[in-house]
């Protein structure tokens, strides 16, 4: 894999698409909600991690803290736009395992940060 | 029409601080990375691995209390306005 961030996203979607499919047993609208709430955790991080990636090596330095600068406020950005496009266009959603599978992906984020950081620097 | 008011500015402020603690957070890391990668150039990879894996914890809670104040105005400030 050349990418963290393809890795990181598709490490994601490994843990989410199972997790929604399980949840289909207790009605398909908690399993899209749970979908969506990781999606709206996972594609922002892509776009972070996208940036932290970016530059390597000390030279380069001042670059790498710009970069995770606009990664993070560009993710930011992100998530809020996220929440608002689920909640605009998406209905009936399940607040609460909307909210499951969007902390879940910060929980799994955690590891999968380790995983990243070790195999790419 | 009040309490309204009252959901609409405390999503505003859930998400302006967990904004502004993020950016606080951040530039603390990113000025503790240049001094550490100025003191030692050698460690700069490691630091750069450090510094994702602090960004990743320090964003956490911020986006947890966008997710919060985003609930608050697309659900509960609807359900409040009738």
């Amino acid at each position: 894999m050349k990418s963290p961030a393809l890795a990181g996203i598709l490490a994601q979607l490994g843990f989410v698409l199972p997790a929604s499919c399980a949840l289909l047993l207790l009605g398909i609208v908690e399993a899209y909600s749970f979908a969506l709430g990781a999606l709206v955790y996972a594609l922002p991080n892509a776009y972070f991690t996208l940036y932290a990636f970016r530059y390597r090596g000390a030279r380069n330095i001042a670059l790498i803290n710009k970069s995770f600068n606009w990664g993070e406020s560009g993710k930011f950005a992100l998530v809020v736009v996220g929440f608002a496009l689920v909640y605009r266009f998406v209905t009936p959603v399940s607040s609460l395992y909307l909210y499951a599978g969007f902390c879940s992906m910060i929980i799994f984020q955690w590891g999968l940060s380790v995983y990243l950081g070790r195999r790419w620097l | 029409m009040e309490a309204l008011g009252l959901v609409y500015m405390a999503s505003a402020i859930l998400i302006g601080l967990g904004a502004l603690g993020t950016a606080i957070g951040f530039a603390l890391l990113g000025g503790k990375l240049l001094e550490g990668a100025a003191r030692q150039p050698e460690q700069g990879p490691a630091l750069q691995t450090k510094m994702f894996l602090m960004a990743g914890l320090l964003d956490a809670v911020p986006m947890i209390g966008v997710g919060i104040g985003m609930y608050l105005i697309f659900v509960v400030a609807p359900g409040l306005a009738g």
